[in-house]
């Protein structure tokens, strides 16, 4: 207990340290912040979580009902035991389980307490936010005049996914997950739930909907001020960044993939709509650099790694980001390479 | 028997915010202060979440009179409240309900850099189709139904019909309908429209590499939420431009011409005449695509 209560005084630490070394960084770039700086700062904020909310709800609701209403062997039953039909059926399953990147963490989590290798779940974390149709169809418009923007940008997220959740499987067994409200009977956070489950519920159906609910609100609670403070960040960096800044290098193959997939992770806008900010770009920047922002945003941005190094230890957050962030950059430097690809021929 | 039952701290500070957040969402689309933030289509899920909000609200209220004897005494002791926990909640509702409602002030595109550029026109197709898109200030549509073939082959057409009445039209009348509609197609095909007056609204925007005549006429355009904002609009051209201060909202007049900015050819509205006014009720541009 006190080793856990270090860890997570430490994380907070080291997390004041760097909003302060930002706003530092901000208040020499800019002394004169005005009010109407600031009020634009505060509607950016609101406007990502009351965007992001519903989907965040839908999250850890889901993770609450998996909790309460399915059984580990019921979902064993459909799990194929090949590690690669598993990790392959992860990649699909945003198909008809679409879920946005703002609440993929606590499903995620959930899954594997219910069973699911961590392998498979965290290919579903990463593929499941692009590889929907809401996604889909959004990229289709936003890229109506290049079409293959879209496949390009589900088959790379399909590989990196895959890529990614094949490597770690080799590398982590499961026991990364710390668990969270929803796992813990009633949020106790005694130890002990997890181990004879359901200790004192009746198996009436009303008194399950009120735990799910229950534990659906304890993980709101858990994820949703990780999902604050990465609003935070990001509305602070829409709002005080200026965007040449980090996009002023435009041509350059392998830079202009830099410096999109870091505007990607600071900007945190949902995935059904960053392919129309993509878009914006399309004469100014080289296809690859447009599919690592797409591909790489929603796996991975501010507010998505604050809930994974709730529900995960550090190492392997840290070791996921590694491997995403390299799958991207080497495989958007080589449709770079090949010139395939709509932007190009802009 | 009332004695019986204590108040559970940390599930009452749960459930006072989430009474308030629910409250806010609430709040803020029977105010219909929402469009300041969200696009209107997702204004239901808005309030399915209020509603949620509310259920789990319950849940914690009723838990935090549970009686505090049997399987929950290990709440007491074992690990304390963290209050801290709370605090990012709490600053997220003082912020909602003590700062004003306000839509995103013009001062932000700078940072955001407005649509200027050359936009690409769509390769290897025989005839000019921009992006099939459409604003409707207050439909709800339904996602779902966009991969449909036949809606989706009705939509061009509409597309179409709206683009050929645009080449018709003398005077081109911007308005929150086909906002998104005219600044593609005008800004991909710039030829096609030289010569054609044009009327629009839109807030004012200076750019360091704008001449001293010129200045960007240009509304945010909000596909999701605010945080996606995108200023788009036009250059415009006028003697007296050094008068107009950035963040003025202008009804303007003028001829569509060709121009020159960062190299590339560009529509450019020759300003005949305009009006200062208020800022519009809505500011933003919701486009709906199908």
């Amino acid at each position: 207990m006190m080793v856990i209560n270090m860890k997570k005084k430490a994380i907070t630490l080291l997390f004041l340290l760097l909003s302060a070394y930002i706003a530092w960084h901000l208040l020499k770039f800019l002394p004169n912040i005005t009010w109407s700086d600031f009020l634009n700062f505060k509607t950016v904020f609101l406007s990502i979580i009351i965007e992001a909310l519903p989907f965040l709800l839908i999250g850890v609701l889901v993770s609450a009902l998996l909790q309460n209403f399915f059984s580990e062997e019921t979902i064993r039953k459909f799990l194929p035991g090949n590690r690669i039909l598993n990790i392959l059926l992860a990649g699909f399953l945003g198909i008809v389980f679409p879920v946005c990147e703002c609440g993929i963490v606590p499903v995620a989590r959930g899954l594997v307490s219910k069973g699911v290798p961590l392998y498979s779940a965290i290919t579903f974390m990463l593929a499941a936010p692009i590889i929907n149709p809401v996604v889909a169809s959004s990229t289709a418009v936003a890229f109506g005049a290049n079409p293959e923007m879209v496949w390009f940008r589900l088959g790379l997220a399909f590989f990196v996914s895959f890529a990614a959740g094949y490597l770690l499987s080799f590398w982590f067994d499961g026991r990364e997950v710390k668990w969270g409200a929803a796992q813990d009977d009633f949020g106790c956070g005694c130890g002990h739930a997890h181990y004879d489950h359901h200790h004192h519920l009746p198996s009436a159906f009303t008194a399950k909907i009120f735990y799910t609910l229950h534990s659906a609100s304890d993980e709101f609670f858990d994820m949703g001020k990780y999902l604050i403070i990465g609003s935070a960040l990001a509305a602070l960096a829409q709002t005080f960044v200026p965007r040449d800044i980090i996009l002023n290098v435009g041509h350059h193959s392998l830079a202009s993939i830099a410096s999109m997939m870091t505007f990607a992770f600071g900007i945190s806008v949902c995935s059904s709509a960053d392919a129309f900010i993509a878009a914006s770009f399309a004469g100014n920047f080289t296809a690859g650099s447009l599919l690592a922002f797409m591909v790489f945003g929603p796996m991975i941005d501010i507010k998505n790694i604050l809930m994974m190094l709730n529900a995960f230890q550090a190492r392997f957050v840290a070791v996921l980001i590694i491997i995403v962030s390299l799958l991207v950059a080497v495989s958007t430097y080589l449709i770079n390479f090949a010139a395939v690809g709509g932007a190009s021929d802009c | 028997m009332l004695r019986h039952f204590s108040l559970n701290a940390e599930a009452l500070y749960k459930s006072l915010i989430l009474l308030g957040f629910s409250a806010f969402l609430f709040l803020l689309v029977k105010s219909n202060n929402i469009i300041y933030y969200i696009n209107p289509r997702f204004v239901k899920l808005t309030e399915a979440a209020a509603v949620l909000i509310l259920l789990m609200f319950l849940a914690q209220a009723g838990s935090s009179l549970r009686r505090t004897s049997g399987a929950h005494s290990c709440r007491r002791y074992g690990h304390g409240i963290n209050k801290l926990t709370f605090l990012p909640f709490v600053i997220t509702l003082l912020m909602a309900f003590l700062l004003p409602n306000n839509a995103l002030d013009p001062s932000m595109a700078d940072n955001k850099g407005m649509n200027l550029g050359a936009r690409p026109a769509p390769s290897g197709r025989y005839s000019p189709t921009p992006a099939v898109q459409e604003n409707a200030p207050n439909a709800q549509t339904d996602n779902s139904n966009a991969n449909n073939q036949g809606y989706a082959a009705q939509a061009q057409s509409l597309v179409r019909s709206k683009i050929d009445e645009l080449q018709k039209a003398g005077l081109i009348k911007v308005t929150e309908d086909n906002f998104t509609l005219v600044t593609n197609e005008v800004n991909i095909y710039p030829e096609q429209y030289v010569g054609k007056e044009i009327t629009m609204l839109g807030f004012v925007l200076k750019e360091k590499k704008f001449s001293a005549e010129q200045f960007g006429l240009a509304r945010y355009v909000i596909t999701c939420c605010s945080a996606d904002a995108m200023p788009d609009g036009f250059i415009c051209e006028y003697k007296n431009a050094a008068h107009f201060k950035e963040g003025d909202w202008l009804n303007i007049r003028g001829t569509i011409q060709l121009g020159k900015y960062e190299g590339n050819t560009v529509p450019i509205i020759k300003v005949a005449a305009f009006s200062k006014v208020p800022a519009p009720q809505n500011p933003y541009i919701y486009p709906v695509y199908y």
